[in-house]
């Protein structure tokens, strides 16, 4: 019954292999190829002329292109990706330094976004035509269409300049972090606080995790819905359902195993693309939650012009991407035998 | 062709009338249909596309899409109407007492789950917990003409020739003994061999199981293989009925003797294949009185103005014309 | 001919039901109306803007913060600017950007993506390549390195944001191409002898029109958020701009105190995102051959 899961999951991997080469080579032109000078770019606008010479010779540019590319290449895969304008530190771990506290929103978000718009998605298609169905339509739109950084700042006057009941920004109260502080251990504060059973801190990183991560939701809860309840009304046309239904099989058997699994599969296609805009979505939600992750540091490189933490970034986020859509993709093949064959 | 003597009525339709609300307007998709199965026959429903054979069976099992409605009617399987019945009782029946095969078997199983899993949720759906669910389907699928069930049942549907998803449909349709086995159109996706067996394989149904099976099919070749009594339909009214022998040799109505006649026999050479002339109305807007009358050569003022009810001319034969085939008035 | 006139008459009456169609869907048609005073406004703005000058950037200093009154129903800025003309004229820049950056996002990716489909074999897995190598970026993420390679400004954003996005109609078309090429007609013209250039123009692209029409609609609603979300992080209109998602981010520090001003533009690029995605969505519930048929009871 698995046979084929283990073969088509080695090609993809191989294809997404290839993909990875294919996107660092790309990133390597529009950084040494397109500019007219690379090293201006690397040191920035206030950089003294000792510096940018150096940085030329560092860069190798004045070496043949093909072996510039080997070092980049050379560079990725030991870790050397760079230093850091602004403090001078290797731009992969600053990187990975600021990532959990960007993933803990990014997951939650989704997570959010999977139980809000499955369900929403069903029933919208289940009861169509209805004022549920009118509900479902309308998240979905009202989804897809909002500003997300808007809908952050809404929030905010809301819940902590109207209602006051919860934090306006940060990862922690000032007061937690003082007398409760939670101990780094994966880096998600949320996980880390159960873990050391600190559940004051648990409490605090939760209010302050809520907002953000429900204003990134707005546009995977949009996706999702939409997705969910077209696939589930496409589906439900299906003459494979009506044999089951003409033969009696019970409607809620029906909906929730026939018909989801089916409709689950181009969904599940739609959530990578959710984990994409959530990758640069979190740009926008850390600035205005003043969220120490990875959304601030990609800003704060982007006001300094400094070059090498942008491109860092922007690969960094593309192998994460390119690893979700991976994943996603086996997960289809075990959900839908047909897809192996592709 | 000898078939077992066909026992007492098991499904009565009458006077069905359905619509189909459209962006056109409305389609009388049903006009006045009657139609009453025996047990342990296999009662052949026979007309062109269009016709309404199938809706009429989506009708008795009620899974119409939803811009159709049933306006008029009854249709009563041992004793109950089932226009009158609860949902979930009818959803009961569906399956146990009446079941159905469609046209297309690929798309009637679905993609994404095993045999063995959409089996499970067959029997399962009525009987609660399956008893010695191993034996019982593979049993089945024993019937239907597979020595090597355990094969079938860990294959996806898609693994499988279109023969074999047909008969796996049968199985599945079977699986909890019902009474009526509706089977619309069951040979038509699949090549000549296989359709041989097909039938071979409902008649055996019928005669082990004493199912009644209502089989629905464009193809009078089909029908006189397999039917013990036919019924023909045009544009959404039955208009003969009668055991097949019957029927095919001395047809009553004009429309089942154009039918008839523009199969292709030895004809000499030369000679054109009868046709009948014109061709099937649009059910938006349909002839008044008889629904064939603009391409019948004998059609009166009478069969323009009313109506002709499906009535008793022979034993055993019925027709809804008024002049039929035969009638010296 | 009998035949033209025939075909003539045949897509009025189509055009008249898809018409009739979009009148029935409510939500359909408001957002149709919702665009349309979208664009009277914007080609209009400067006559339309009660302030038009301050709409445009000229600072108003004594004015500033003012909450929304008679005289200024957005209220004002920080620098004392009249919000709802600054709104009034920023929705030139949103349907400029809309329309630029769909437009060559087509240009670029529709023909490629008929060539693709329709020649296939070797051209059709080079333009795939390319293709999955620019859907493998999360598509902000190149535009940002884009834009911080060729220096911000709207000009570099829109070009930025077209190149995420034309592989996805090189997709769209090539599935359209791929499909259509397998018909018969395409078959008999070749027979004829006619060129291949002539079927893809005559033949095949006005059939795949529709989706990328419907797709095409929503995403001018992505492109604008898109837009907005580059400018409010600097990289994409610059001051004094009245583009909405700078306006937002300008006013974002204010929005405790004096929110009307990131408020309103924030809901203006809500209010047009939302008319363009419910015209495509509606657009393609009524094109869509499977569901077009039948009406609900």
């Amino acid at each position: 019954m698995q046979s084929g899961l283990a073969k088509y999951a080695a090609r993809r991997l191989v294809l997404a292999l290839f993909v990875l080469l294919a996107v660092v080579t790309f990133t390597f032109i529009v950084a040494r190829v397109v500019p007219s000078d690379p090293a201006e770019l690397y040191v920035g606008p206030k950089a003294t002329a000792a510096q940018r010479e150096r940085a030329q010779l560092e860069l190798g540019l004045n070496r043949p292109l093909y072996v510039q590319y080997f070092d980049y290449l050379r560079g990725l895969l030991t870790g050397n990706w760079g230093i850091s304008l602004k403090g001078h530190t290797s731009v992969l771990r600053d990187i990975l330094t600021y990532l959990p506290a960007t993933l803990e929103i990014i997951i939650l978000a989704n997570v959010i976004a999977v139980l809000v718009g499955i369900p929403l998605g069903v029933y919208s298609a289940v009861k169509k035509g209805s004022l549920l169905d009118q509900g479902g339509r309308l998240t979905a739109i009202a989804g897809v269409s909002i500003p997300s950084f808007w809908f952050a700042l809404l929030l905010q006057l809301l819940f902590f300049g109207t209602l006051h009941i919860l934090p306006l920004e940060g990862r922690l109260s000032v007061i937690v972090a003082i007398y409760y502080p939670v101990k780094t251990i994966t880096g998600f504060y949320t996980l880390d606080s159960l873990l050391t059973l600190n559940f004051v801190g648990f409490v605090d990183s939760l209010r302050h995790l809520i907002l953000p991560a429900i204003a990134l939701a707005t546009y995977p809860i949009g996706l999702i819905t939409r997705m969910t309840r077209s696939m589930m009304i496409e589906v439900l046309r299906e003459n494979y359902i009506r044999f089951a239904r003409a033969n009696g099989i019970i409607e809620r058997v029906i909906i929730f195993k026939h018909a989801l699994k089916n409709a689950i599969v181009p969904t599940l296609t739609v959530l990578g693309l959710s984990f994409a805009y959530s990758i640069t979505g979190a740009v926008l939600i850390e600035i205005i939650f003043g969220w120490p992750g990875l959304g601030t540091y990609t800003l704060n490189a982007i006001i300094e012009a400094d070059y090498p933490a942008i491109l860092g970034v922007t690969i960094f986020g593309t192998i994460f991407y390119i690893v979700i859509n991976l994943t996603l993709d086996i997960a289809q093949s075990y959900i839908d035998p047909r897809v192996r064959l592709t | 062709m000898t078939a077992s003597e066909p026992g007492p009525q098991l499904l009565d339709v009458s006077e069905l009338k359905l619509t189909f609300q459209t962006v056109e307007g409305t389609l009388y998709a049903l006009d006045n249909v009657d139609l009453h199965i025996n047990r342990k026959e296999i009662m052949g429903l026979v007309g062109e596309t269009g016709s309404g054979k199938s809706v009429t069976a989506l009708s008795i099992l009620q899974v119409l899409p939803d811009n159709g409605r049933i306006v008029q009617g009854r249709i009563v399987l041992q004793g109950e109407d089932l226009l009158k019945t609860n949902a979930e009782k009818l959803r009961r029946i569906r399956g146990v007492k009446v079941a159905v095969v469609f046209q297309d078997p690929s798309a009637s199983l679905n993609p994404v789950f095993t045999i063995r899993s959409q089996m499970k949720d067959m029997i399962l759906s009525h009987e609660g917990e399956a008893q010695d669910f191993e034996g019982r389907v593979s049993k089945l699928l024993q019937d239907v003409g597979f020595p090597n069930p355990e094969r079938i049942l860990d294959s996806y549907p898609h693994e499988l020739s279109g023969g074999m998803q047909q008969r796996v449909a049968l199985a599945m349709a079977l699986s909890c003994s019902p009474e009526l086995l509706i089977a619309d159109e069951p040979t038509t996706a699949l090549d000549v061999v296989t359709q041989a067996q097909i039938i071979a394989l409902l008649k055996r149904i019928r005669d082990t199981r004493g199912t009644s099976i209502l089989l629905i099919t464009h193809n009078l070749g089909i029908v006189a293989m397999a039917c013990d009594r036919v019924a023909v339909m045009y544009a959404g009214n039955i208009v003969e009925v009668g055991s097949t022998e019957q029927v095919f040799r001395s047809p009553t109505h004009h429309y089942t003797k154009g039918l008839l006649d523009a199969l292709p026999k030895t004809v000499s050479k030369g000679e054109m294949l009868p046709v009948i002339r014109g061709s099937i109305p649009s059910l938006l807007d349909p002839p008044s009185g008889c629904r064939f009358h603009p391409r019948c050569p004998f059609a009166t003022e009478v069969c323009i103005s009313r109506k002709p009810k499906l009535e008793p001319f022979r034993p055993g034969q019925l027709v809804a014309c008024y002049h039929p085939i035969g009638d010296s008035a | 001919m009998q035949l033209k006139a025939a075909q003539r008459i045949r897509r009025r009456s189509e055009v008249q039901l898809i018409g009739a169609s979009i009148r029935r869907d409510a939500l359909t048609m408001a957002g149709f109306a919702i665009i349309l005073l979208f664009v009277f406004v914007a080609i209009f703005a400067p006559f339309l803007a009660p302030y038009p000058n301050e709409g445009a950037g000229e600072p108003n200093p004594p004015n500033k913060f003012l909450p929304p009154s008679y005289a200024h129903p957005f209220g004002t800025d920080y620098l004392g600017r009249d919000v709802l003309s600054r709104v009034i004229l920023g929705s030139q820049v949103s349907l400029v950007v809309a329309v630029v950056v769909i437009a060559l996002a087509i240009l670029i990716g529709t023909p490629l993506g008929a060539v693709a489909g329709y020649f296939g074999g070797k051209v059709d897995e080079v333009i795939m390549r390319v293709t999955d190598v620019f859907l493998s970026f999360p598509s902000l993420l190149l535009a940002i390195i884009l834009l911080a390679t060729l220096g911000p400004g709207l000009t570099n954003a829109m070009i930025s944001l077209s190149l995420t996005w034309w592989p996805w109609y090189t997709r769209l078309m090539r599935a359209q191409a791929l499909s259509l090429r397998e018909r018969a007609y395409v078959d008999a013209a070749k027979v004829i002898g006619v060129s291949n250039l002539w079927i893809l123009l005559r033949h095949v692209l006005p059939n795949a029109i529709t989706p990328v029409l419907v797709q095409g609609t929503m995403d001018m609603s992505s492109a604008i958020l898109a837009e907005a979300g580059l400018s409010f992080i600097g990289l994409g209109a610059q001051a004094p701009s009245p583009e909405w998602g700078l306006m937002v981010s300008t006013g974002r520090i204010y929005i405790l105190n004096f929110w009307w001003f990131p408020t309103f533009p924030g809901l203006a690029i809500f209010a047009v995102a939302v008319a363009f995605n419910l015209l495509g969505d509606g657009l393609r519930e009524i094109l869509d051959p499977k569901t077009r048929r039948f009406v609900q009871q």
